[in-house]
Order: C-alpha cells, then structure tokens, then sequence
C-alpha cells in the first residue's frame, strides 16, 4: 500500500513543480541547503537527515516514502551523497533551475570556508603550535582510515562470496603493488559486477 | 594551462567518486598527490583533518582547497564546479529514469557489486595515510625513521573507535591535543 502511495506522488513531478516553483519557493531552496550546508559538520548521512527533515517534515513539501527513493537514488549516482541528495531535491520540486540552486547552496559554504582556511594555511601550518597539533592529528586519521578499511574489508569477506573476496584482493594488490590506476580498477570491478548482475536479472526472469 | 588541468581532474574524479566520503581518499590521492604533485602526503592528510572539523563534504572540501593553492579564486570555481557537473547530469538523467519506469535494480545491482572494489581503494588509502603517519610515506618504512608516537597513538585511537564507538572527528580532536603535547615533551 505504502509503495503504491510513494509511486502516485513520484508520478507527478511535472505538476507539482509547476504550482511551486515561484521565487519564494526557489529562495527557499537556496537557503534552506545554504544554511543545512554550513551548518552541519559530519557529513554524508547527517545532512541528507537534516534535508529531510526539513523538506519532509517542516515544509511537507515531499512524502517521506518519495523522499526514500530520492535518496537511493543519489546514493546510486558518483559524486558526492549531500550533494546529489540536493540536486534531485531541487529537481524534485523546481526543476532543473531547482536543482541548480540547491546545489549552489550547498557548495557554496565548504567552498567559501575552504578558500578561507586555503589562503591562511602556509601561515597556520608553520605556528609551532597548528603544526604540532596537526602532526598529532596525522595519527588520528590513521587510526579512523584502519578502522574504515577494517570495517568495510570486513563487510566484503562476511558474506563468504569467493568472487567478492576476490575481488577485493586483486583490487588491492592491483592498486597497492602494482601501481594501477584507481580509475581502471573501477572500470574492470564495475564491468564484473555488471555482467553478474544481468545475469542474475535473466535467470530470475526465467524462474 | 592550470584551470583546463584542475577542470579536467576534477571532473575526472567526480566521474568516478563512488562510495562516498573516505571511499574515494585513494582515487583523489592518486590525481592531486602522485600525478600532479598540487599537494604532499602530509597535507592531503592535513587537508582530511581539516574537513572532519568544517561542514560540508571531503569532496568538495579538497577540491576548493587544492583550487585556491594552484590557482586563486577562479581555480577553487574551477575545481568544486568540474567536480559536481558530473553528478548533476548524472542525478538528472537517473532522476528521469526513475519517475519514468521507478525501477533501479539493475543500478543497485551493479553498485553492490562493486562494494570489494571501494574495499580495496579505501584499504589502499589506508595503507598510504597510515604510511605517511607512521614513517613519513610506506616507501620509507623501516623500524629506525618510525615515529613511536605516532604508531601509539594511531592504535590506541582505533581501539577506541571500535570498542568505545568514539566517532572519527573526536578521534581526530583529541589525537591532535594529545599528539601535540606527546611531540612538545618527548620531542618530534
């Protein structure tokens, strides 16, 4: 029942955005990503909650079933998961147009605040203090980067798949001892994983 | 020509940045730090540990950082805007897609297909951050250039994250804090 109702309302993105999208709506948009954007530090998943929240919640402006679906699908596309929630936001409700100013907005607050940090760093890095606190640091990101490979490497071998375990092994040694493009590897591991899946697509289809 | 070059690199990396946040560290690592040298080991380390504390995404953080360095103001437009055009088209078309025929099977198919794949870029990642922390880059690695401080700390940080679940910008927050006081005592 719920999927059926989540479909009814994806099917008319044409018609809600044309009632919508006039400049309080679009000011709207902007600023509701400029400031979640500016606002919110842990990345990836915090923001695409505070979106929510926001869109979903507050202005009722997407139900929150659709709002699911939206979110899959940014989480299928390259790029950045924030990012790409907002665009499909803003094109969910606005357009294309819509789509450009969320993304304006939520650029424009890392992109102000690193060009900031960016100009002072040579400065900031040679105070005795900033740089010994950032040399602590370095082991900090290593511990986290040691844990996210753990934790991820052992998704992977959890579901015992030898083809996937495989993978993961020639990917690193690929990239680790021989030195090959990280791009490459992307390419060879995405046509595998596409071939698997429309043959997986087939059989099901001849079950 | 320095904007054609971050323009096409970035749009490059955004091309291909799946996985999300630290997933794509060694694809990013692989462009700004080995081909083009627009930053040493240690600042894209400093350049992570500075996004873990401002809002936004790493992404775009290290494209508008690497943008104002090599080339002002229009290098950080240059940078951040090539690094999200591909995702906009891409989200747009997929968007499209979807309220055409709301099926993503076939996409969420091949993306869980490439989970080992991200696995192995992050573990590379890791390999070459932890590298750089402990020896000053894993090509150097040898017991008399360790830096014990650094190993000490990076093990005792990630047995915090895994069994006291501290989070990654606290980790960083008081590596840093105790780091500095650990090099200020016992010397770097």
């Amino acid at each position: 029942m719920e999927s059926g109702q989540a479909i009814q309302t994806a099917s008319q993105p044409a018609a809600q955005s044309a009632r919508k999208a006039d400049a309080h709506t679009l000011w709207t948009l902007f600023k509701t990503c400029f400031i979640i954007s500016g606002c919110t530090f842990g990345g990836g998943m915090v923001i695409i909650s505070m979106l929510q929240k926001k869109f979903v919640e507050e202005l009722k402006w997407i139900s929150q079933e659709e709002v699911m679906d939206l979110v899959a699908i940014a989480q299928s596309c390259p790029g950045v998961m924030a990012v790409n929630t907002s665009i499909i936001i803003g094109y969910r409700i606005a357009g294309v147009g819509g789509a450009l100013l969320t993304v304006a907005g939520t650029v424009l607050p890392p992109m102000i605040i690193l060009t900031i940090i960016s100009t002072c760093y040579v400065q900031f890095r040679s105070n005795q203090l900033v740089a010994l606190i950032l040399k602590g640091m370095q082991a900090g990101v290593a511990a986290v980067m040691i844990n996210v490979t753990l934790t991820m490497s052992g998704n992977v071998l959890k579901k015992k798949e030898v083809l996937s375990a495989a993978m993961l092994v020639c990917a690193a040694a690929a990239i680790l001892l021989f030195d090959a493009d990280v791009i490459l590897v992307i390419i060879v591991c995405g046509c595998i994983s596409g071939l698997l899946t429309w043959r997986h697509m087939k059989e099901a289809k001849t079950r | 020509m320095i904007y054609l070059e971050l323009i096409k690199t970035f749009f490059i990396i955004g091309m291909f940045s799946f996985g999300g946040g630290l997933a794509n560290m060694e694809l990013i690592r692989s462009r700004v730090v080995a081909d083009h040298s627009w930053l040493t080991n240690t600042e894209f380390t400093d350049i992570i540990s500075i996004s873990e504390m401002t809002p936004g995404p790493l992404g775009i953080n290290i494209a508008s950082f690497v943008g104002t360095r090599t080339a002002g103001i229009p290098g950080t437009l240059a940078a951040t805007l090539a690094y999200v055009a591909p995702a906009m088209v891409i989200v747009l078309i997929m968007a499209r897609v979807y309220y055409k025929y709301r099926n993503l099977d076939a996409v969420k198919g091949v993306l869980n297909g490439l989970h080992p794949a991200v696995a192995a870029m992050v573990l590379a990642a890791a390999v070459k951050i932890v590298g750089n922390a402990w020896w000053g880059g894993i090509e150097q690695a040898a017991p008399a250039n360790t830096d014990g401080i650094a190993v000490v700390l990076a093990l005792i940080f990630l047995v915090l994250l895994q069994k006291k679940k501290l989070g990654p910008v606290q980790s960083i927050l008081l590596s840093g804090v105790s780091g500095a006081v650990c090099y200020y005592f016992i010397g770097v």
